[in-house]
């Protein structure tokens, strides 16, 4: 192969290392300087698509971010429902449906959506946490004290 | 960038003569091991990562999928990994007047990615009898095995095989471009470990990308 043409191909593999570095590393900088909304459970901002029962007291409340195409949050969320205490004091627990445009249906077939620990099913409609919140993993669970204010978690990052 | 390259292959080089051979018999890459051995260990490696992935992947209730097909997946990403990572370096040097034979390259880097088989294998083997690393081996294996360090959560798993033996291995892909390009030790070094650097810095924005405001697992 012509040496020019070797040298440009080698020029280019580590011109795209390089830009890989920088454009990822710009587009983190932009998302880390974005002021997202701190979290905070108002049901009102959500559709509830499974009644909620009766109202528990409890100083806290657990919400499972969860998209019903991923088989291991939603495993995740249930293995939570399976573990959490029903004594008084254990906090209440909601799944809430996110990144899902089309509201979602037969939620009855789904056990880990149906799971009697759950204290309620929300669907995200407006995309609240991901746009307003800036949250994007599924099966993390936010805690919210008892007026509904975001719990944070120390998590180095 | 050309010009660079050229001034950059010049420094170092083992020849007076840049592109003369005549010299100079041209500097050539060994294999790591005979032929036999070779396929053996890089079998044995192989099979070492399918194992640890597989392991780490066991089945999780309610969840469809073959741990054994994910793990065989995850096993020939790797090995296309290292591909990848023969031929950057291959592509590289050649930019600065260097030919490299792929599949040497290829094979030492299959082999000395058992360095990073080892790393892993010893911060799991911590995690499953002691439910934790201690410093020492973290220093050896990884900062992975630690909770958590100074670096942001994403940051600390983009680096978490950030250890001796990693450092290790740098070393010895870097003297693998050494033999085969005749170009000082030190700056096949510093080009190994730059790129080392920014593929790993580009990682940790990618998983601070993927995790955005998340704060991820129980409380």
């Amino acid at each position: 192969m012509n040496r020019h043409i070797e040298r440009m191909f080698g020029c280019l593999a580590m011109s795209v290392v390089l830009a890989l570095a920088a454009g990822m590393g710009t587009w983190w900088w932009i998302d880390r300087a974005t002021v997202y909304e701190r979290p905070r459970w108002e049901p009102a901002s959500f559709e509830a698509i499974a009644e909620a029962r009766a109202a528990r007291a409890a100083a806290e409340t657990w919400v499972v971010a969860v998209n019903p195409a991923c088989a291991h949050c939603m495993a995740g969320m249930k293995a939570l429902a399976d573990t959490l205490a029903v004594a008084p004091g254990a906090p209440r627990l909601f799944a809430l449906i996110v990144d899902t445009a089309a509201r979602p249906r037969e939620l009855s077939r789904s056990r880990s959506l149906s799971h009697p620990r759950l204290d309620g099913v929300f669907w995200d409609r407006e995309g609240v946490w991901r746009a307003r919140w800036g949250h994007r993993m599924y099966g993390e669970i936010l805690r919210f004290d008892a007026a509904g204010d975001w719990i944070e978690v120390p998590r180095g990052g | 960038m050309i010009g660079l390259t050229s001034r950059f292959a010049a420094l170092g080089r083992w020849s007076a003569k840049p592109h003369d051979p005549s010299h100079h018999p041209a500097p050539r890459l060994p294999w790591p091991l005979p032929f036999a051995p070779l396929l053996l260990i890089a079998g044995v490696i192989t099979y070492g990562w399918w194992r640890a992935v597989h392991q780490q992947m066991a089945p999780v209730p309610g969840v469809p999928g073959d741990p054994g097909i994910a793990a065989t997946i995850a096993t020939l990403a790797r090995l296309a990994g290292n591909a990848l990572e023969a031929a950057f370096y291959v592509l590289s040097w050649r930019a600065f007047g260097h030919r490299i034979p792929f599949v040497r390259l290829y094979a030492w880097i299959t082999l000395l990615s058992g360095a990073d088989l080892f790393a892993f294998e010893m911060r799991q083997h911590f995690l499953d009898t002691r439910g934790a690393v201690p410093v020492a081996a973290a220093i050896v294996s990884g900062i992975g095995g630690l909770p958590g360090s100074w670096l942001p959560r994403a940051f600390h798993a983009a680096f978490a095989s950030t250890g001796l033996l990693t450092f290790a291995r740098i070393a010895f892909t870097a003297r693998a471009q050494s033999l085969a390009t005749g170009v000082a030790l030190v700056r096949t070094l510093a080009f190994t470990g730059a790129t080392w650097l920014l593929t790993h810095l580009a990682l940790g924005f990618g998983y601070g990308l993927l995790q955005g405001r998340s704060v991820p697992g129980l409380p």
